[in-house]
């Protein structure tokens, strides 16, 4: 074997370890969250993003076809329900105007501060969750429309998530199903605070509810706004199962179908964002305490 | 006259650089067509390993025109896209390039079978590469339902991948020889 030969191959064999060092080290940097490697990682999707986009053309416009084969089969039975739903929603709505205009006299009365400080911006899902390690979303809209971390994300239906990176042009939504998301909610008919807590599964577990609390099946669970983040009052999910003190949450937004989301701008001021981890907002009150009601925290969650 | 030295050897036209470039875009593509697969109900949160197919079966066939660098760079493509751990599928595709320099001469003495089973003990070593390095990262477990939904899926598809890569690979030699 020739000198050249030689060196040659000793050059790929500390390429080779260098490569395997670098690849390994991204795992541990990617999870020290530095800053850099963020916007790094935000500036590679951002390239992405439209490549993605683009590739998945033809499977949104198969999902789109498959979904039309099945609307047009159950057209009939779909505008006997729609129609029955129509009404129905016709009395909630008168109901909900009473509501509305009984729950504005009270605020008068309270003397409370509107959540209203959030503007909603529509915004179309680019990719979703493909592995079984992250439930994040990117969305076709960044910082060029004014979005910031720690922007919630929700449906008509509910809470989706929050914004955690954003890129000039997309930004990254952490699910309320990823293992990282932990959101403070409330449960709505006795308003016990607990912790909503995913498991890159379809479900989450509603946890540090308090022994009295008696969540029943079906109950629903809203966002309690505690620190600031979140708007109070979002639905979350529905209690689903609760065995053995174990209590499960379906969410209220079917989150493998998410083509549009509305991203809800502005009403972040005064929060630290620099190290967003919901679940430091929320501290569960001490369990000696007897009074464990929302004493002393307004609508949006701050203490008065 | 015979005139010898570096300047004056035979010219390399038959490089091997385009076709690694190749692969490292079409690997990447199909990562990126596995987030699009994500679109899709049935695959939310456990697409199938499109490029896992392809990296093994170019491997397999046509080693020299994978690199180290090429199973980085399209895990890499698939972490950004869906990982929550940077570098986890990158890195877990250079060790599975390193094992099949080791495994190839056996794997091309034996069957599709033989080819099938190692496919699938690659799966689970990717996946469960994946999932140590995120527990022991996070402190937290996630949900193997559809972990082990992506296993399968995955090594259902594989002999699809397999026939197709291999019509595609035959189709395109015979162009080549063609021209």
């Amino acid at each position: 074997m020739r000198a050249s030969e030689k060196a040659k191959i000793r050059q790929r064999r500390i390429a080779h370890t260098l490569l395997v060092v670098f690849s390994f080290s991204l795992m541990f940097l990617g999870k020290a969250d530095f800053s850099a490697l963020r916007h790094a990682r935000m500036g590679a999707s951002d390239f992405i993003a439209p490549f993605v986009d683009l590739v998945s053309a033809p499977i949104r416009g198969i999902e789109t076809m498959a979904q039309g084969i099945r609307t047009v089969a159950s057209l009939r039975a779909e505008n006997v329900r729609l129609q029955a739903e129509n009404s129905m929603l016709k009395r909630w709505r008168r109901r909900a105007e009473i509501l509305e205009s009984e729950n504005r006299q009270l605020r008068s009365v309270a003397g409370a501060v509107s959540p209203d400080r959030r503007r909603p911006l529509t915004a179309r899902a680019v990719t979703a969750p493909g592995g079984a390690f992250a439930h994040t979303v990117l969305v076709a809209n960044g910082s060029e429309e004014g979005i910031e971390v720690g922007n919630p994300v929700v449906t008509a239906d509910g809470l989706v998530g929050l914004v955690v990176d954003v890129g000039v042009t997309h930004a990254r939504v952490l699910m309320i199903s990823d293992i990282n998301a932990q959101i403070p909610v409330i449960l709505s008919s006795s308003s016990w605070p607990g912790v909503t807590v995913g498991n890159n599964g379809p479900h989450l577990s509603l946890r540090f509810l308090p022994d009295e609390a008696a969540p029943k099946a079906g109950e629903l669970v809203l966002t309690s706004g505690h620190g600031g983040v979140l708007p109070a009052g979002v639905p979350v999910g529905r209690v689903d199962l609760v065995q053995d003190g174990k209590i499960r949450v379906r969410p209220a937004v079917d989150l493998r179908n998410l083509s549009y989301v509305s991203i809800l701008v502005g009403g972040t001021e005064g929060i630290d964002r620099a190290d967003l981890e919901l679940g430091d907002y929320y501290t569960p009150l001490p369990e000696t305490v007897e009074e464990r009601l929302f004493e002393g925290v307004n609508a949006v969650g701050e203490r008065q | 006259m015979i005139r010898s030295g570096r300047f004056f050897q035979q010219a390399e036209l038959e490089s091997d650089w385009p076709f690694q470039f190749l692969v490292i875009i079409v690997g990447m593509v199909l990562a990126m067509v596995e987030g699009g697969l994500a679109l899709w109900p049935v695959f939310y949160g456990a697409t199938p390993m499109l490029s896992l197919i392809f990296l093994y079966w170019i491997a397999l066939h046509h080693e020299k025109y994978v690199l180290l660098v090429t199973g980085f760079l399209i895990g890499l493509t698939s972490d950004i896209l869906f990982s929550d751990l940077l570098g986890g599928r990158a890195t877990a595709y250079i060790i599975l390039l390193f094992a099949m320099n080791w495994r190839r001469q056996k794997l091309l003495q034996g069957d599709f079978r033989d080819i099938w089973v190692e496919f699938a003990v690659v799966v689970f070593g990717v996946v469960l590469f994946q999932l140590v390095a995120f527990s022991a990262l996070n402190l937290a477990i996630p949900a193997v339902t559809p972990v082990l939904f992506q296993i399968g899926v995955t090594m259902i598809l594989f002999p699809i991948g397999y026939v197709i890569l291999s019509a595609l690979s035959f189709a395109f030699n015979r162009i080549r020889v063609s021209t």
